[in-house]
């Protein structure tokens, strides 16, 4: 980035009150409110949100591929965590 | 045609002018604004403002009652026929001139569409409480920039300063 | 852990492209498909960005109220579809300023369709049938391609460029459906923009230097000449039906192949638009270089106006 480039923000966006906020996509900003602005003229054109975020994308913490294994691997075999490990005779869980 | 309705269709033209002058003013910057999250914002405004344009003028067409439609009213007239807020026809300029005009014009707007909302014209009053949410974000927008164009760089606190002298 | 050689991490590479995975901005990659990606991404939202130019040209002159909104929506959306696209880059690495930088001076390259001038209403039709149709072929198949945010933001696009598509499609249909004028300027338009709509796909397949790369790494999944094919299947159907020709002499279905054979692209014109000799270059490149320009101090007040303001609050 240059020294006059406006800081990155990351964008998300919740389509109805009731969803998850979901990644929508950056835009640049010098500040929160022009990045709130920004967001709102880029992302909610076509009446996709209800609510917003935005994030500092230089905020944003996530492993590095090179962790990935050691960070998620381990769930993988725990498939007594799902439901459906389970053995029920006849008993009705709906 | 009652005399009512020739005012209300005078006075719908009136309102429907000012926002399709300043509408196609805006439109004149797409694809030239100084970051492209801006232009995209602009234009936004643009579209906000013809549409409101376009409601007003169906209804002055409708009150006239000589079957002239928006496009009649828009592409058919004379120049000098034209009701606009003459603040809406001035030139662009620079980026502090087309804020300045727009901050301007958005909060005469603002306190216009306020008391428009309670006329007893049913259509005055819906288009009125439409287009005023649609201009509160007009206010807020144009606000953010007139305070960091004044308050940013010597340059651009002196080019607002010349904007406001000249609007 | 074990260390791997470059030559490992290759392959590991070229074994995950090869499966079918998705590459996501930390992930390793060869050098050479990040330089790749850059140019390509960045070519393509340059194109978007001059793409507002030959139709912002129109928007205060449409012809009713109605087409100036759509049109004004629609070159919008080139902005944003400029803004994901240059989003993507980042993620590799290189900033927005960067790739405007390199465009601005004239070392990237954009597409050359938009160094054709926009003469008449009906040329904006054109642009939205032909050219955006060849765009949403080229970018349907990009959306599957390997690199996760540019494929993510080609999804996007898409779904918006749909409209822009049928809107261009809608102004010719009408114009043909009017008085022998507008049919006339409805063909003339065809007649200008047709040849340099199958240019878009680039240089055709036994020419064309980055093609073998790109889908070797699956960022392009069809060559060239392939979606030009696809894109000339389906268009001239659609021509037929509004009653419009496309000017080529050697155009004709071939049963055999179930597709339409067509006359050679004259590739130097091809050429001399890439390399800067198209008619509205200049004028293109100014009208970019200008907007940057005159909008440095915008850019910089905002900027100023955000220092301050983290000074107080630290202050306070």
């Amino acid at each position: 980035m240059s020294a006059s480039e406006w800081p990155l923000w990351e964008v998300f966006t919740q389509r109805r009150a009731g969803l998850p906020f979901e990644h929508a996509g950056s835009v640049h900003a010098p500040d929160k409110e022009m990045a709130l602005q920004n967001a709102r003229d880029v992302y909610s054109r076509r009446g996709e949100a209800t609510c917003l975020w935005v994030v500092p994308a230089d905020c944003i913490v996530s492993p590095t591929p090179e962790e990935a294994g050691s960070f998620f691997d381990p769930s993988n075999d725990k498939i007594y965590r799902h439901p459906n490990f389970y053995k029920t005779p006849g008993a009705n869980f709906e | 045609m009652s005399e009512l309705n020739k005012n209300i269709a005078e006075y719908a033209l009136r309102i429907g002018d000012t926002s399709l002058i300043l509408g196609q003013r805006l439109a004149e910057w797409c694809g030239h604004g100084p970051i492209l999250e801006e232009d995209i914002a602009l234009t936004n405004i643009s579209l906000d403002l013809i549409g409101q344009s376009r409601a007003f003028l169906t209804y002055a067409g409708e009150k006239e009652g000589n079957g002239r439609s928006e496009d009649d009213l828009a592409f058919f007239r004379e120049a000098r026929t034209f009701k606009n807020r003459l603040m809406a026809e001035q030139p662009n300029g620079d980026y502090a001139q087309t804020m300045i005009r727009q901050l301007f014009l958005s909060v005469y707007q603002y306190y216009f569409y306020t008391e428009l909302m309670k006329s007893k014209d049913e259509t005055f009053a819906a288009l009125a409480e439409k287009s005023l949410k649609e201009v509160t974000y007009h206010v807020r927008h144009s606000s953010e920039w007139t305070i960091r164009f004044g308050d940013g760089t010597e340059e651009s606190h002196v080019r607002t300063l010349e904007a406001v002298d000249t609007l | 852990m074990k260390i791997l050689s470059e030559e490992e991490l290759e392959l590991k590479f070229q074994e995950r492209i090869d499966k079918g995975e998705i590459i996501e901005p930390k992930d390793w990659m060869p050098e050479r498909y990040r330089k790749q990606l850059i140019r390509m991404m960045s070519q393509h939202a340059h194109s978007e960005i001059v793409g507002m130019l030959p139709e912002g040209n129109w928007i205060t002159r449409a012809p009713s109220l109605r087409r100036k909104a759509v049109l004004l929506a629609k070159v919008q959306d080139e902005a944003g579809h400029g803004l994901y696209i240059y989003s993507g880059t980042e993620t590799l690495g290189i900033s927005r300023d960067q790739v405007m930088g390199d465009f601005l001076t004239g070392k990237a390259k954009y597409s050359s369709i938009f160094n054709y001038p926009t003469l008449t209403w009906a040329d904006i039709g054109a642009i939205g049938w032909l050219v955006d149709g060849a765009a949403i072929v080229n970018q349907t198949a990009l959306a599957k391609g390997s690199y996760g945010p540019y494929a993510r933001a080609m999804v996007r696009i898409c779904k918006e460029e749909n409209f822009h598509h049928k809107q261009g499609y809608e102004i010719l249909a009408t114009l043909m459906k009017g008085s022998k004028e507008q049919r006339e300027m409805a063909q003339d338009s065809i007649n200008r923009f047709w040849w340099p709509s199958l240019m878009m796909f680039g240089p055709s397949d036994n020419n064309s230097p980055n093609s073998a790369e790109l889908i070797k790494w699956k960022v392009k999944k069809y060559s060239n000449d392939e979606l030009r094919q696809r894109f000339i299947d389906r268009t001239i159907p659609q021509a037929e039906n509004i009653g419009l020709t496309v000017p080529d002499k050697d155009l004709k279905w071939d049963e055999e192949t179930r597709h339409y054979s067509h006359g050679e692209i004259n590739w130097v014109e091809f050429n001399n638009v890439i390399n800067g000799r198209g008619i509205c270059n200049k004028e293109r490149m100014k009208a970019r270089r200008d907007a940057h320009e005159n909008g440095a101090w915008v850019r910089e007040a905002a900027n100023a106006y955000a220092r301050k303001k983290a000074s107080k609050t630290k202050a306070a």
